[in-house]
C-alpha cells in the first residue's frame, strides 16, 4: 500500500509539472493572439476593446508582402536544393561502407551540434567578403550548411529500410542505374522525402541565428523582421508587433500540425541513439 | 526467508486489453516439479498469460494461487517467480557476474552466500572463467545460458520461461533444449514455458497447453496432445494435413463400425463414438500414416474397394526428402491428399492408398 | 599494387558512383562550412599592424568588461542546463511506456521548439511581464502586492531559454528512454529489485550515456544564448553573453579579425566542455551502448 501511495504521489506532481508548464506555453501564445487583437491593453484582464486594425497596420507598416516573398522563397529554396543534395549522399550514407565513413559522419553532424551562433558569425564574415551577405541567396545558403546534413541523416534510415535485394532483382531483370532510380528508389523514398522536406521548412521558416547573421535590409524573413520589431519596441505600437508575431505562429502551427501527421515529436529533435 | 517450491498452482485470468479479450477464462493448474508448456501461434495469448504469472501485468478478472496463497496481489518483486526472457533481457551495463549476482544483491544477502549461489549457477550452466565479459561481449548461446543462470540464482518456486530458444540457431536449438530438459529434472524445478514451436512442447514437457485466441483447446501429455487432439486447431497445429469430412451412411450390426461416406471416398472406422446415421464427421491422418499399398504398374489392375479403407488416386507432387518423399496425391472429387512415404513414385502414377484405421483420428466437435 | 591495396582498405565499395553521389554534400560542407571555419581562424590570427599574432585574443581576454562576458554565459548556461536535465530524466522516465494524453503534452512540448526563442521571448514579455496575466493573477489572488520582475533581467533569460532548451532536452530523452528493452526492466522487476532499485541500479545506468549527451548538447546550445539575452534581458549588462560581444563587434564595430577572435573562443569554451563531458562518460561506462535497443 506504502508503494502505491508514493507511487501516485509521484504522478501527482508529474502532472502538476507538465500542467504547468502546458499553462505557461498556453497563455504565452494565447496572450500574444489577444494583445494583437486589443485595441489598447494595459493590467486588465482583458482588453476593453477588440479590433484587427493592427494587421492592417503590420501589413502595410512592416512590409509583409516582400517579407513573406522573402521567407517563402528562403524555404522553398532551401527545400529544393537540400532535399537534391541529401538525397543522393543519403543513399551512398545508407548503402556504401568505407574506410573513414565515421569521420565524414561526424563532419555531417557538426553543423547540426555546433550552436549556429558560433559558426554563423565566421560564416558572415566570409559571405560580406565575397558579397553574398544580404541576398536571398545568401539567407538560403547559409540554412543549406545545417539543413543538408539533417537531410541526409533524415533520409538514410528511409533507404535502409528498403531491402537491398529489391535493387538487385532490378538490375538482374535488366533495368540500368538511371531506371532503378526513377522506378524504384524514388518511388520508395518518397515519404521520406516528404518527411525531411517538412521537416526541413519548418527547421528554415523557424531560422534565427544563421538568417540573422547573414539577413541585409531587404531580404529579412518573416522571424528576423519579427526580431527587429520586438527589437526596437518603443517605435511601433506593441500591437501591432504582436500581430506579426501571430501571422509567424500561425505560419509555424499550420506546418507543425502537418508534420505531426507523418512524425511522432520525439523524431522531431536530435536522436540521442543513433550514434 | 526462501520459499518453498510450489506445491500446486492455481491459474484462473481474464485479461482484456481495451475491448479485446487476450485472455478468456484462462484455467490451468500446475502441480510442483511439472514441466507445463502454453502452446500456440503469436498472438494466441500464451505471452500475456506467462506476464500475468509474472506480474509484469494486472489481471483484468480472475486470480493466481500458489498453494492457496493470493499470488496475482503481489507486485512482481515480491513473488520468488523466475524467468528468462526472448531476447534474454540481460543488464548490457553489468558483466555477467553482477548480472547473476543482481537479485541476490537487491535483497541484500550475505556476501559469501552471493559468491557460493554464483559459483554454484555458474557452474551449472558451464560458464566458469566469463564473470568479467559483459553480454556484448558473449555469443547468444551463452547470453541464454546466463539468463537462466540468473534466474536460477535465487532459487524460484517457479520458472517461466518466454521462448527462450527461438533466437538460437537450429543446432544450438537443440543442444539447449537437452540441457533445459536435463535442468528442469536435475533441479527439480516447476516450470511454466511459451513456444510456438511444437516440437520443443512435445520433446520438453510433461503437460502442454494448446492455446488459441486466448483459449485454452486442450491441455494434456505430449502424447495426448499429438495422438488425440480435441479439435480442429490442435489437430491442425500438431502437424495433422488431411482433413475430411465424412457422413455416416451405415452402423454395422454390433453398432460399433461405421461406414463413413463422400464423394466417393469410403472408410469403416471402429472408433467413432456414438455414430448416428446422417451425422457429419470430421477426420483427420497425419502424412505418414497413409500407405502407399501397390506398386504404379499394379495400379490401374487392382481391383477398386477389395480392401476397405482404400482408394485409388493420381500422383500430382513429389517432393523428394532423402528417406522419404512427401507425395500429393489426388483422389476422388479433385480432393488432394499428402502422403509421406519411402516409395518411389512419379507424377501421373496411379497408386492406390490405404488409410490405417487405427491411424485415423475422429475430431470433435 | 595500388589496385590491390585499395581494395584492401574497402575502397572496392567506395565505387566512382558513390563518390559522385556524395560529392555535392561534401563540396558544400567544405566551402560554407569549414571554408568559413578556417577563415575566421585566420582572421582572429590578423592582428592590426604591429600588434603580437595573438592581439585580438589579448585585447578581449585583458579587458574585463569584455572577458566578464565568459563568466555571464556560464552564469546562465549552466544552471539551465542542470535545471533542464533534472527535470526531462524524472519525466521521460515517468513516460517512457505512454502516459494519457501523451499525444497533447508532446505536441505542446514541441511548440516551443518548433516556434524558436524570438517567439517565446515576445510571449513571456507580454505573459510574465509586468501588466501581463500572471502577474495580474498573483496580484488579484492576494499573493503579492507589488508585481514580480520576471522580464529584462537574468530570470527573464533563464525562463525563455528553459521553455526552448528543457522540451529539446526531454524529447531527445523519451526517444532515449522508450528504445530501451522493456524486458530489461521486467527482469529486473522479477528478481526482486523495488520500482525504486530498478531506476537507480538498472535504469538510470543505461539512460547514462543518453543523459551526458544530451547535457553537453544543451549546455553548447545554452552557451550560445543570442536572441533570448538581447530580448529578455540586459544586454547591455547583466545577460551580456559572449555571443552578443562576438555580434557586436562584427556588426557594430566592423572589426572581422576580432569577432573572429571571440567566436573562436567561444568554440573552444564549448569544445573543451564536450571533451570533459565524453571523457567523463567513457570513463563511467564502458560497454554500456551495446545491446540496449528493443529485440
Amino acid at each position: 500500500m506504502k508503494v502505491v501511495t508514493r507511487k501516485s504521489l509521484w504522478l501527482l506532481a508529474f502532472y502538476m509539472f507538465v500542467f504547468g508548464f502546458i499553462i505557461l506555453m498556453f497563455g504565452i501564445i494565447s496572450h500574444v493572439a489577444v494583445s494583437s487583437l486589443a485595441k489598447v491593453w494595459f493590467a486588465t484582464p482583458l482588453p476593453p476593446g477588440f479590433t484587427t486594425k493592427w494587421y492592417v497596420f503590420a501589413y502595410k507598416e512592416f512590409q509583409l508582402p516582400h517579407v513573406m516573398y522573402v521567407t517563402v522563397a528562403v524555404a522553398a529554396g532551401v527545400v529544393f536544393i537540400g532535399l537534391l543534395i541529401s538525397f543522393p549522399a543519403a543513399y551512398v550514407f545508407a548503402r556504401k561502407d568505407f574506410p573513414g565513413k565515421n569521420y565524414l559522419m561526424i563532419l555531417y553532424l557538426l553543423p547540426i551540434l555546433v550552436p549556429q551562433m558560433t559558426y554563423g558569425i565566421p560564416l558572415a564574415t566570409a559571405f560580406s567578403k565575397f558579397r553574398i551577405a544580404g541576398s536571398i541567396l545568401g539567407i538560403i545558403l547559409a540554412n543549406l550548411v545545417p539543413m543538408i546534413p539533417f537531410g541526409i541523416f533524415i533520409l538514410t534510415p528511409f533507404f535502409e529500410q528498403i531491402d537491398i535485394s529489391i535493387e538487385s532483382s532490378a538490375r538482374i531483370l535488366g533495368a540500368g542505374r538511371l531506371r532503378i532510380f526513377q522506378k524504384i528508389l524514388l518511388p520508395l523514398c518518397i515519404p521520406g522525402m516528404l518527411v525531411a522536406g517538412l521537416l526541413m521548412l519548418i527547421q528554415t521558416v523557424a531560422n534565427f541565428e544563421l538568417s540573422f547573421l547573414v539577413a541585409g535590409t531587404e531580404s529579412q524573413t518573416l522571424l528576423i523582421n519579427l526580431y527587429y520589431a520586438i527589437f526596437a519596441a518603443g517605435m511601433r505600437p506593441i500591437y501591432a508587433v504582436d500581430a506579426m508575431a501571430v501571422i509567424y505562429m500561425l505560419l509555424v502551427m499550420s506546418l507543425l500540425l502537418i508534420i505531426l501527421r507523418f512524425v511522432p515529436p520525439t523524431q522531431m529533435v536530435f536522436r540521442l541513439d543513433r550514434r | 526467508m526462501q520459499k518453498e517450491a510450489i506445491g500446486t498452482l492455481d491459474i484462473q485470468i481474464t485479461k482484456r486489453f481495451g475491448k479485446k479479450t487476450v485472455l478468456d477464462n484462462f484455467t490451468l493448474t500446475v502441480e510442483g516439479k511439472e514441466f507445463v508448456t502454453l502452446l500456440g501461434p503469436s498472438g494466441c495469448g500464451k505471452t500475456t498469460a506467462l506476464n500475468c504469472l509474472a506480474g509484469l501485468i494486472d489481471l483484468s478478472e480472475g486470480r493466481i494461487l500458489a498453494d492457496g496463497e493470493r499470488l496475482d496481489t503481489l507486485p512482481p518483486e515480491k513473488r520468488g517467480i523466475g524467468m528468462v526472457f526472448q531476447n534474454y533481457a540481460l543488464f548490457p551495463h553489468m558483466p555477467v557476474l553482477k548480472n547473476i549476482s543482481f537479485g541476490l544483491e537487491v535483497q541484500k544477502r550475505p556476501m559469501d552466500e552471493i559468491k557460493s549461489r554464483v559459483e554454484e549457477v555458474l557452474s551449472l550452466v558451464r560458464l566458469q572463467g566469463f564473470e568479467e565479459r559483459f553480454p556484448g561481449q558473449l555469443s547468444g548461446g551463452q547470453q541464454q545460458r546466463v539468463a537462466i543462470a540468473r534466474a536460477l540464482a535465487l532459487r524460484p518456486r517457479l520458472l517461466l520461461l518466454d521462448e527462450p530458444l527461438s533466437n538460437l540457431d537450429a543446432k544450438l536449438r537443440q543442444d539447449m533444449r537437452a540441457e533445459l530438459k536435463n535442468l528442469h529434472s536435475e533441479l527439480g524445478l516447476t516450470l511454466v514455458y511459451v513456444t510456438h514451436d511444437q516440437t520443443e512442447a512435445l520433446s520438453l514437457s510433461d503437460r502442454v497447453a494448446v492455446i488459441n485466441e486466448g483459449v485454452i483447446q486442450q491441455i494434456g501429455t505430449p502424447m495426448e496432445i499429438f495422438e488425440s487432439p480435441a479439435n480442429l486447431f490442435v489437430a491442425d497445429f500438431m502437424g495433422c494435413q488431411n482433413f475430411f469430412t465424412l457422413k455416416v451412411k451405415e452402423i454395422e450390426s454390433d453398432g460399433k463400425i461405421a461406414v463413413l461416406e463422400q464423394d466417393g471416398l469410403e472408410l469403416r472406422l471402429s472408433n467413432i463414438p456414438q455414430p448416428k446415421i446422417g451425422d457429419d464427421i470430421t477426420l483427420t491422418i497425419r502424412p505418414d500414416d497413409i500407405q502407399v499399398v501397390d506398386a504404379p504398374s499394379l495400379a490401374s489392375q487392382a481391383p477398386v474397394g477389395e480392401r476397405d479403407n482404400t482408394t485409388p488416386g493420381v500422383v500430382s507432387v513429389v517432393q523428394y526428402l532423402g528417406k522419404e518423399n512427401d507425395i500429393d496425391v489426388v483422389i476422388q472429387n479433385d480432393m488432394k491428399i499428402r502422403v509421406r512415404s519411402p516409395v518411389k513414385v512419379e507424377r501421373g502414377d496411379k497408386i492406390i492408398l490405404y488409410f490405417d484405421p487405427e491411424r485415423i483420428i475422429f475430431i470433435p466437435r | 599494387m595500388l589496385r590491390s591495396y585499395y581494395f584492401r582498405l574497402g575502397f572496392k565499395n567506395l565505387d566512382r558512383m558513390a563518390l559522385f553521389l556524395l560529392l555535392p554534400s561534401l563540396l558544400f560542407l567544405i566551402i560554407f562550412f569549414l571554408y568559413p571555419f578556417f577563415y575566421g581562424l585566420i582572421l582572429s590570427f590578423t592582428p592590426e599592424k604591429g600588434k603580437p599574432i595573438y592581439d585580438n585574443f589579448y585585447v578581449f581576454l585583458t579587458d574585463d568588461w569584455q572577458r566578464s562576458t565568459i563568466w555571464k554565459t556560464i552564469r546562465l548556461a549552466i544552471p539551465i542546463t542542470i535545471l533542464a536535465i533534472l527535470w526531462s530524466v524524472p519525466l521521460a522516465y515517468t513516460m517512457r511506456r505512454g502516459i494519457r494524453f501523451e499525444r497533447v503534452v508532446t505536441t505542446f512540448l514541441i511548440l516551443p521548439v518548433s516556434l524558436g526563442t524570438v517567439l517565446i521571448a515576445e510571449g513571456v514579455l507580454g505573459f510574465l511581464g509586468g501588466n501581463g496575466w500572471f502577474n495580474q493573477f498573483l496580484i488579484n489572488i492576494g499573493l503579492i502586492e507589488e508585481p514580480l520582475r520576471l522580464t529584462y533581467n537574468y530570470i527573464g533569460v533563464v525562463i525563455g531559454l528553459f521553455l526552448k532548451n528543457f522540451p529539446f532536452c526531454f524529447l531527445m530523452l523519451l526517444g532515449y528512454v522508450s528504445g530501451i528493452n522493456p524486458e530489461i526492466e521486467n527482469s529486473a522487476r522479477i528478481l526482486g529489485a523495488s520500482p525504486r532499485q530498478v531506476f537507480w541500479r538498472v535504469m538510470l545506468p543505461l539512460m547514462a550515456p543518453g543523459i551526458t549527451i544530451a547535457f553537453a548538447l544543451v549546455f553548447v546550445l545554452d552557451f550560445a544564448v543570442f536572441p533570448t539575452a538581447i530580448l529578455l534581458g540586459q544586454p547591455a549588462d547583466a545577460t551580456r553573453t559572449i555571443a552578443i560581444a562576438a555580434y557586436q563587434m562584427a556588426f557594430e564595430h566592423y572589426d572581422m579579425p576580432k569577432a573572429s577572435a571571440i567566436a573562436m573562443i567561444m568554440a573552444v569554451i564549448q569544445i573543451i566542455f564536450l571533451a570533459i563531458i565524453l571523457a567523463f562518460r567513457k570513463r563511467l561506462y564502458r560497454g554500456t551502448s551495446l545491446g540496449i535497443a528493443k529485440g
